[in-house]
């Protein structure tokens, strides 16, 4: 495990990232102006997703903290396309005098998620987190400076190194059990763990409160009961473009670190680990989407929205984490995607609609909107039933592979207890999807079926574009999803491939070192 | 010297506790943010201690290499670059708000 | 053969393209013009269907057993091994593969049908676009008259059941369309709705004969083909004269797939006898009488007058309604193996033509009096098809084709008095309006007189060989009983094989019958007999009455008639005249046995090339075609004595017609034995003198018991009548036999009871239940949201707690 030029090499993408990030810092003090920036931001996405797509080639060299499996380059591209998204939002919407810096700030955000999609470092891990998190304060920071910002930013903030803080100390108590701060691969955590009993006392017995921990610090990053407090308050306080930011961004690079390092470098706990996903997994969906069913503020639902929809994604991680190869990561990353485009075409469809004077935060100012904005009423429409899960849209399939993989868990494990277990949870996930439902439908309602209200509503080009193609793509993964689910599956697959190397080769040590001793 | 002789990697990991408990204590007691911040500070020591008790030689009878000792290195700079967004936040919060007691946050609520 | 193919394609591949078109373009494109593209494709069909009649009766006058000819366009199921059979013994059966090619036949009764219906429907469109003109729907009632020929031309060209019975609903959805075409008029989608129920309950029937037929005959092709499919009559022979195999024959597939109707089978006789032909029969016929509003299920007819007066001509009279005609008559072998279903088809049909000759004596409504007429003639379709002996097969048959043609005459005549009405149809509000519209009146009148089976015009051929066909029965099943019991040995059903044989050449169809079979039949062929008799007397009343309140007496115009109140236009009048042409001509025509016995039944030659007419048990039956004099002259004096009557009554003062009327109604008996006029009678001057001069001699008693006992008796003997007030004839006439109300009060009235507490359980405590449940996340919701108290501090402690709560489960639990 050491670090040379070929590490660097295949860090490219995200240094051009961090170099044209702090380019911008730079430039933006002597040249203002937010298209400026802004296309400058997304042909820096460009020359980055290039970069990625060319390193595909040498994928197979491993190198340092990073992992090179297909698990990272969804994530990578994922990211860069959703900056490049984000960008003609924020470029559209953030106050002139800071579009550069909201832009660069959201670029070394992306960059933190590019990174924590290929750590294979706790080290490597938790900095890239931190590089998700801190941008991420200073953004919520420069949307507003009203008094709901400054509240929604201290609650993130401190709530927020809370989490790291807990989450670090999950992470000392993994390195102190393992002795080592790589995840997978030779004489990494994930092969020292393999074999290590948790109840034989000692330093295994600290695993399950790692996991606990961990659990604990990335669950506040998806939003999952009861670490979503914030999620209602900070949305809602936040601008439309930075609560879609918020909703979207931290939950990506939430789960492929829980992905990482609970579902893959944890062997020992799988039993415990599926047990509270699973329990926090119900409880999640439940609360999120109990509680959305009350909500009037359009960003506060859709933060509930969000929360419930860790707890689906939280489904298809107890999945993985109760069966190897059980398609569990698949349908995980499918769904966060799907997801992301989702939530992503709401939000925007919201900034989209904000003006100088006025942003759109209540369902009711929605009420008519079918008749005096047909096709941003038809893009919120198909992003809420995509939520909700109505086919043939893409949300559909999501739910769909999450509860066949917890069905296929529930018949094909051995265990009774396994079976009602997972029973109980895809029982649960469909009562959901009916509660969830409702106040989905219920948006789709108002703008339907209820007068115009005389409205002046803004024209934010950049959000409106966003929108729309979140709302073709969410259509169009409905009806042809069988190319993600390939990409997915090929990522579950090449995850699971450095695990079982791994294991493969410490099999072979432990065979050459018996036969040398005698 | 018996006594430091049989001082362990647990009893620092118990150090390690009562700092993260005495942090999350402060942050849940503390009205004032820049209390709370302070106690963000305590968690993240107790949370360094640990990597520096897992991670040395002293301690263990297997070095583990100084992976833990840069861990701790980088938790510091992180936290100070915490510390620097903090600021900034709070400032913004009193500019609002009148004061910095972070329990004067409420209208986010439901 | 191959032109046959073109044709047999073409004939409904050009009304389907042009509904289509005129479905997608009608709206937007053509609106006015949307007549054109259905005109001229129903005109294109209908020299199809001409080209394909010629080419038919060509092939078919060199074979001796019927030609026909199979087209197989695709295959559209194909499911082997069905179903396994523990029985296969029935080598029929023994295929077990489910395999359904959506096929096209050409044969001498399709081609007949297809020619009646395409030219029938290019007049009526023609004349729909006259009459339909300016109405908001224009375009949506051509694209359904497209639609309908093409389902009806499928209907009577497709070899095989499945498909059948597929535009068997097609034609019932078209129906359905078009009768509650005015779908705001509540009357209109009711009497949609009512066509369509009361279909279903047909359609029920229809279904489960299929399933038996299938399970019966292992095929549901009227044709036979090999296994794979294919048609080819040589191939098939050849392959039917090899020997099978042994390996074949223990694969218990059969060689050749006989179809029902197929050659093959005609010709050896090979169908299921005793009660399982039983059931099939009765179960198609069930069918029949539901499409071709029979007894009874005959309810829906009537009111799916609702519709345009084009489509009660076309729909309602001509085609459709003959559908179930059609289809007795494609399966005459399977009801050539069941004498008592034969029986059945020719009860049902008398007395379905009875009772509509019946009520339309008194209906107002002139579209419903010639709707009863309608359902009526189809009862003589059905009673000619019962008869089950080509003669009857073949009179039922020209009754369809030649009633089409004066029957569309009729409603398109209706139709033409209604344009100019302004839509009023109640014959009370209008009358003599001969002056006013004299081609209308010219034209209805020679239908009339065609229905009414006036001397040398069509209804008198078609309906009088009906009778004929008949009394013939009647004659060969007497005379058959005379035989037996003449030589009662030979009589009884012979057990030994050979005499059997033998007693088949000698008793020919009759073989298989006991002689009291014979007895009973024969007295109800009899009845039949005089029934139609009687009936025919009713259809040609019923007709003139109509026709004389109508186009006689003093000149009536309802006020919604407006500026409407003439002759209709051009567009209109030329299908009347070309179909009352028809109408006079067509029978004398096509049989012209009355000129002379030289001559033949030319409809009943070509009828014949059908094979399962021209083969097997119903050509054993064959017997010549012949003119009866005697039943002409019956009927002919019946036709015209009765036309006489109608003249006598309706023409000039109707005094008489009134006087009946009340008679029949009891009107007067009920007033004579009013309890209330018995009363009044003391008050007469000499009742009273009597009372009071009986008083005063000290017997007022006496008189006072003698009034009551007469008032006592009045009430006992007005008790009947009274009833009978409610029931009188003419009550019953009027009310239909209060068939619906009947129908309302046993079978719409407790299903509607049943579904109102269906609907109460569900409304009151399912979705109570339902609703109380979708309340539970709401209440959780309420609870869960109050947690979130907007304290920064609470949500630090509320994460921390979260995670010593997992810590002390794991814990807990690890023990």
């Amino acid at each position: 495990m050491y670090v040379d030029l070929d590490t660097i090499k295949l860090l490219w993408p995200e240094l051009v990232l961090v170099l044209l990030a702090t380019w911008i810092y730079i430039g933006g003090t002597i040249q203002q102006g937010r298209w400026w920036w802004g296309l400058f931001a997304l042909a820096a996405y460009g020359v980055s997703g290039h970069a990625v797509a060319v390193g595909i080639v040498e994928a197979n060299t491993v190198s340092g903290p990073l992992t090179p499996d297909s698990l990272g380059y969804v994530v990578r591209f994922t990211a860069i396309v959703l900056g490049a998204l984000f960008t003609l939002v924020l470029t559209a919407s953030a106050r002139k005098e800071l579009a550069s810096e909201t832009i660069a700030t959201l670029m070394l955000l992306i960059c933190g998620v590019m990174l924590v999609g290929r750590a294979n470092d706790l080290v490597f891990l938790f900095v890239s987190l931190e590089l998700v998190s801190i941008p991420t304060y200073v953004l919520l920071y420069l949307g507003r400076r009203d008094r709901a910002t400054s509240e929604a930013t201290v609650k993130y903030f401190f709530l927020s190194v809370l989490s790291s803080a807990v989450l670090l100390y999950g992470l000392t108590m993994l390195y102190g059990v393992a002795g080592t701060t790589t995840l997978v691969g030779p004489g990494s955590i994930q092969s020292e763990l393999q074999s290590l009993s948790v109840d034989a006392g000692g330093l295994g017995s600290l695993t399950p409160v790692a996991l606990v921990l961990i659990i604990a610090g990335l669950g506040f990053k998806m939003a999952a009961v009861p670490f979503h407090f914030y999620a209602p308050d900070v949305y809602q306080g936040a601008t439309n473009a930075n609560a879609g930011l918020l909703a979207v961004v931290p939950k990506v690079a939430g789960v492929i670190a829980l992905i990482r390092v609970a579902v893959i470098a944890m062997p020992n706990v799988a039993e415990f680990a599926w047990h509270v996903t699973l329990v926090l997994a119900l409880v999640t969906m439940t609360i999120g989407n109990v509680c959305a069913l009350w909500q009037q503020n359009l960003r506060r639902l859709m933060a509930y929205s969000s929360i419930a929809h860790a707890g689906y994604m939280l489904i298809g991680v107890a999945v993985a984490m109760a069966m190897e190869a059980s398609g569990g990561i698949s349908g995980t990353l499918f769904y966060l995607l799907v997801y992301a485009f989702g939530s992503l075409g709401m939000f925007a469809a919201l900034a989209s609609l904000g003006s100088d004077e006025q942003e759109v935060s209540r369902l009711e100012q929605l009420s008519g909107l079918a008749r005096s904005r047909p096709f941003v009423a038809g893009a919120i429409a198909v992003c809420m039933f995509s939520l909700a899960g109505i086919p043939p849209l893409a949300g559909f399939w999501g739910k769909f592979t999450l509860f066949t993989g917890a069905v296929r868990v529930a018949t094909d494990s051995g265990g009774q207890a396994t079976s009602v277990w997972f029973a109980v949870l895809a029982v649960g996930g469909a009562i959901n999807a009916a509660i969830a439902a409702v106040y989905y439908l219920r948006v789709v309602a108002v703008m339907y079926f209820q007068p115009s209200r005389e409205a002046n509503f803004g024209t934010n080009v950049g959000a409106r574009v966003v929108m729309l193609f979140a709302a073709v793509l969410v259509v169009a993964l409905g009806i042809f999803p069988r190319s993600i689910f390939n990409a997915t599956e090929h990522a579950e697959s090449s995850a699971l491939r450095e695990k079982v190397a791994a294991q493969t080769i410490q099999r072979l040590e432990a065979i050459a070192t018996s036969q040398q001793v005698p | 010297m018996i006594a430091l002789v049989s001082v362990s990697v647990s009893h620092y990991l118990v150090v390690g506790a009562i700092l993260f408990v005495t942090g999350v204590i402060c942050m849940a007691t503390k009205r004032n943010s820049l209390g709370v911040l302070m106690g963000v500070e305590l968690v993240l020591n107790g949370a360094n201690l640990n990597f520096i008790a897992f991670g040395s030689s002293y301690l263990r009878a297997n070095s583990l290499g100084l992976d833990g000792q840069l861990m701790s290195l980088f938790v510091i700079v992180l936290a100070a670059a915490e510390a620097a967004v903090a600021l900034a936040i709070a400032l913004n919060f009193y500019n609002n708000h009148s004061t910095i007691d972070v329990d004067q946050a409420s209208d986010l609520k439901g | 053969m191959d032109s046959i193919d073109t044709l047999l394609v073409l004939i409904p591949g050009l009304p389907l393209a042009a509904a289509i078109t005129v479905g997608l373009l009608g709206a937007r494109v053509l609106k006015e013009r949307s007549h054109y593209p259905v005109i001229i494709a129903l005109f294109g069909s209908f020299i199809c269907s001409l080209l394909l009649l010629g080419e038919v009766r060509k092939e078919g006058e060199s074979v001796d057993d019927g030609f026909e000819h199979v087209v197989t366009l695709w295959n559209w199921a194909d499911v082997s091994n069905a179903y396994e059979l523990t029985d296969t013994a029935a080598a029929d059966v023994g295929s077990h593969d489910f395999h359904i090619d959506v096929t096209l036949r050409a044969d001498a009764l399709t081609a007949i049908m297809l020619s009646m219906v395409t030219f029938i429907s290019s007049l009526v469109a023609i004349f729909a676009a006259g009459y339909m003109h300016g109405d908001r729907g224009y375009w949506r009632f051509f694209a359904y008259i497209g639609l309908f020929v093409f389902s009806m031309t499928m209907l009577v060209s497709v070899s095989n059941f499945i498909l059948l019975f597929v535009f068997w609903e097609a034609v019932g959805v078209c129906s359905y369309l078009l009768i509650g075409f005015w779908y705001e008029k509540p009357e209109a989608a009711a009497a949609g709705k009512k066509a369509f129920l009361v279909n279903r309950v047909g359609d029920f029937g229809f279904a489960l004969a299929l399933f038996l037929i299938w399970t019966n005959y292992g095929t549901l092709n009227f044709h036979d083909t090999l296994p794979n499919g294919s048609t080819d009559p040589n191939l098939i022979a050849q392959v039917a004269a090899t020997p099978p195999s042994e390996e074949a024959a223990e694969h218990a597939k059969p060689a050749v797939i006989r179809g029902v109707l197929g050659r093959l089978r005609i010709a050896t006789n090979d169908y299921k006898h005793g009660n399982i032909a039983l059931a099939i029969c009765l179960l198609l016929l069930l069918g029949a009488c539901g499409k071709s509003a029979q007894f009874p299920l005959h309810v829906w007819l009537p009111d799916a007058m609702e519709g345009p007066t084009p489509v009660s001509a076309l729909i309602h009279a001509a085609t459709m309604v003959t559908a179930g005609v059609y289809m007795v008559t494609r399966c005459t072998p399977l009801f050539m193996a069941s004498p008592e279903a034969q029986l059945t088809v020719a009860c049902v049909g008398g007395f379905t033509a009875l009772l509509a000759g019946l009520i339309a004596l008194t209906q107002y409504d002139l579209k419903r009096v010639l709707a009863y007429s309608t359902v009526s003639q189809l009862g003589y379709m059905f009673l000619a098809l019962g008869t089950g002996t080509v003669v009857g097969i073949t009179a039922g048959m020209f009754h369809l084709f030649t009633h089409a043609f004066f029957k569309a005459l009729l409603f398109l005549g209706a139709g033409s008095v209604m344009h100019a009405m302004g839509d009023v149809i109640d014959m009370r509000r209008f009358g003599g309006l001969r002056k006013l519209m004299p081609t209308t009146h010219a034209t209805f009148m020679i239908g009339c007189l065609a229905l009414a089976g006036f001397p040398l015009l069509s209804g008198f051929f078609s309906k009088d060989s009906i009778v004929a066909a008949v009394e013939e029965r009647v004659h060969a099943l007497e005379h058959e009983h005379e035989r037996r019991a003449a030589h009662p040995v030979n009589g009884a059903v012979a057990n030994d094989a050979q005499d059997r044989s033998a007693e088949v050449e000698h008793a020919g169809v009759f073989a298989l019958w006991t002689p009291d079979q014979l007895d009973t039949f024969a007295r109800v062929y009899k009845w039949l007999f005089y029934s139609a008799m009687f009936t025919a007397l009713l259809t040609t009343f019923y007709t003139f009455r109509a026709f004389y309140l109508t186009f006689y007496g003093e000149e009536v115009i309802p006020h919604e008639a407006g500026h409407h109140a003439h002759e209709s236009p051009r567009m209109m009048t030329v299908p009347l005249v070309v179909l009352a042409v028809c109408a006079a001509v067509v029978g004398g025509a096509l049989d012209q046995t009355w000129i002379g016995p030289a001559r033949t039944h030319q409809f009943g030659e070509l009828l014949l090339q059908t094979p399962s007419l021209a083969n097997g048990p119903a050509a054993a039956a064959h017997d010549a075609f012949k003119f009866h004099g005697k039943i002409a002259g019956i009927s002919g004096a019946i036709a015209l004595g009765a036309i006489l009557l109608a003249t006598y009554l309706y023409l000039g003062h109707r005094r008489e017609i009134e006087l009946i009327r009340s008679l029949m109604d009891f009107e007067g008996f009920s007033r004579w034995l009013d309890v209330d006029s018995v009363s009044r009678w003391q008050k007469a001057r000499w009742i009273a003198a009597i009372h009071r001069g009986a008083t005063a001699i000290g017997l007022g008693w006496l008189t006072a018991l003698l009034g009551n006992i007469v008032l006592m008796i009045a009430i006992v003997l007005s008790t009947p009548f009274l009833l009978g007030h409610f029931v009188s004839p003419y009550k019953l006439s009027l009310r239909k036999f209060f068939i619906d109300e009947l129908y309302n009060f046993v079978i719409v009235l407790p299903l509607r009871v049943f579904a109102a507490t269906c609907y109460l359980v569900d409304r009151w405590i399912v979705d109570g239940l339902v609703n109380l449940l979708g309340k539970l996340p709401l209440l959780f919701g309420n609870l869960m949201r109050s947690l979130q108290m907007g304290l920064v501090q609470f949500y630090a402690l509320a994460m921390v707690l979260g995670v010593v709560v997992l810590l002390v489960a794991k814990a807990v639990l690890a023990g």
